[in-house]
């Protein structure tokens, strides 16, 4: 039996081990406990209950193996892998995330029937939009997972971030150069809401008129026609906030990114609002009776209400770009220096 | 974590970083691993033989220890001995080691004087 008892604990710590070393560490421990075994019987016959108090003191076989491992693989992914695998997991998360809840948007608006019970037909698409980014980001650890783990058994040298030299490391940000993360992160939730919400129920957004009826502004089939143009707006926003989040401070190459999504994400909505067949025939002229009964007034409201609309923007926009320019060649001195 | 446990821990630590240079010490004559077990304990150093084993093979694996089976008594037993290679590396470890209970001497003294 004790026999046995030895044999069922070599095969647990060697079935363990690497396949090459298990013949050799099984005749080695068998040694060891052999030895350890002569030695406490003191001449006499080994007892079971002794050989069973030397297995215990030699540790639960997983333990045993585990010693046996080379250092680098005890870990599925150990240093210098795992900082990396943590830096690549977060930007394929991000990746993937975001490509699940833009996917659900454009099937959302393609494929929207409002019919039956709205209470329920939320549900279900917010179940939708949860279960795409769960699974997304479910394949995309495991994909970056399976990676670095073939990485580390193989031993691929890395390089993905590199290391800085000393000189040129970062600089301290002052604190008024630091972007705040939570305007960000406000700035992509709200974006991310108002295009769905104005890509869902165009046709609900509307005014009261003086008699009691409701005017609604915009032709949903028109809206959803040029979906695309909104996609690509709010995906320029998330992206720009993204990069924002990431910089976490003012720079030259920030100010240079955020300018180019924002020029592009405006332009884009431009053309979007510049499409007559987005707005209910005659809405406009309706708007500017509602806010003005002088005639020349509503004429100018008439056709250039979504001008003005636009140019709000604009005007908002370039304060936006200026600020963060401003900003950058006021605090992002040093490091643009050395570059 | 209490003091007990704190103080456990750091002396695991500051043990586990000599286990190397122990072993070493032991390897000028082949030894097989219980016999460098027995070795080590008769000079107060105990070292549990599921970390032993697994070490020596490592060492072995960085060309510090060389082994061989004996298989002529009556239980197989793998020998292992040091290689010209690990013969270096302990002199350098033990060098090392050297200066640094020299250095912390001369620490322990100025904290003395304090």
């Amino acid at each position: 039996m004790s026999n046995n008892l030895i044999e069922r604990y070599l095969y647990a710590v060697t079935k363990e081990v690497p396949q090459k070393i298990r013949a050799d560490v099984e005749k080695e421990l068998h040694g060891l406990i052999m030895d350890m075994a002569e030695e406490r019987a003191a001449g006499g016959e080994p007892s079971e209950e002794m050989f069973l108090g030397i297995l215990e003191e030699l540790g639960p076989p997983s333990k045993m193996a585990e010693q046996y491992q080379p250092e680098s693989q005890r870990l599925i992914i150990s240093m210098p892998y795992y900082a990396d695998y943590i830096f690549i997991l977060k930007i394929v998360s991000a990746c993937v995330g975001g490509s699940a809840v833009l996917t659900w948007m454009v099937n959302f608006i393609l494929g929207t029937d409002m019919t039956g019970n709205i209470a329920s037909w939320i549900a279900a698409e917010m179940w939708n939009l949860l279960a795409e980014v769960f699974i997304a980001l479910c394949v995309g650890f495991a994909v970056v997972t399976l990676l670095f783990v073939f990485l580390q058994r193989r031993g691929v040298a890395l390089r993905l971030r590199g290391n800085i030299p000393i000189s040129d490391l970062p600089p301290v940000p002052d604190e008024k150069a630091v972007i705040k993360r939570s305007d960000k992160i406000t700035a992509i939730i709200l974006s991310i809401l108002f295009t769905i919400i104005f890509l869902w129920l165009p046709e609900r957004i509307g005014f009261v008129r003086a008699d009691g009826e409701v005017e609604y502004i915009f032709n949903t089939a028109g809206v959803r026609s040029y979906w695309y143009l909104l996609i690509l707006a709010v995906t320029l926003v998330v992206a720009e906030s993204g990069f924002a989040i990431y910089e976490g401070r003012y720079t030259k190459r920030y100010a240079l990114i955020s300018t180019i999504a924002n020029i592009l994400s405006y332009t884009a909505v431009c053309i979007f609002f510049m499409r007559g067949e987005i707005f209910n025939t005659g809405v406009l002229g309706k708007v500017a009776e509602v806010m003005n009964r002088s005639t020349d007034m509503q004429l100018f409201l008439k056709y250039r209400l979504p001008v003005l609309f636009l140019g709000l923007i604009g005007v908002c926009m370039l304060i936006e770009c200026g600020f963060n320019v401003w900003k950058a060649f006021r605090y992002d001195k040093i490091e643009t220096g050395g570059e | 974590m209490g003091e007990k446990n704190i103080i456990e821990s750091l002396e695991q630590e500051l043990r586990r970083g000599t286990i190397v240079l122990c072993v070493l010490s032991q390897m000028k004559e082949p030894k097989y691993g219980y016999s460098l077990v027995q070795a080590l304990a008769e000079k107060g150093i105990d070292i549990e033989a599921n970390t032993l084993y697994p070490l020596m093979r490592r060492l072995e694996s960085q060309g510090l220890l060389e082994s061989s089976w004996e298989t002529d008594g009556s239980k197989p037993r793998k020998y292992y001995k040091m290689t010209v290679f690990g013969r270096g590396v302990y002199e350098e470890l033990r060098e090392n080691w050297q200066k640094m209970t020299s250095n912390m001497e001369q620490l322990w003294e100025g904290e003395g004087d304090e």
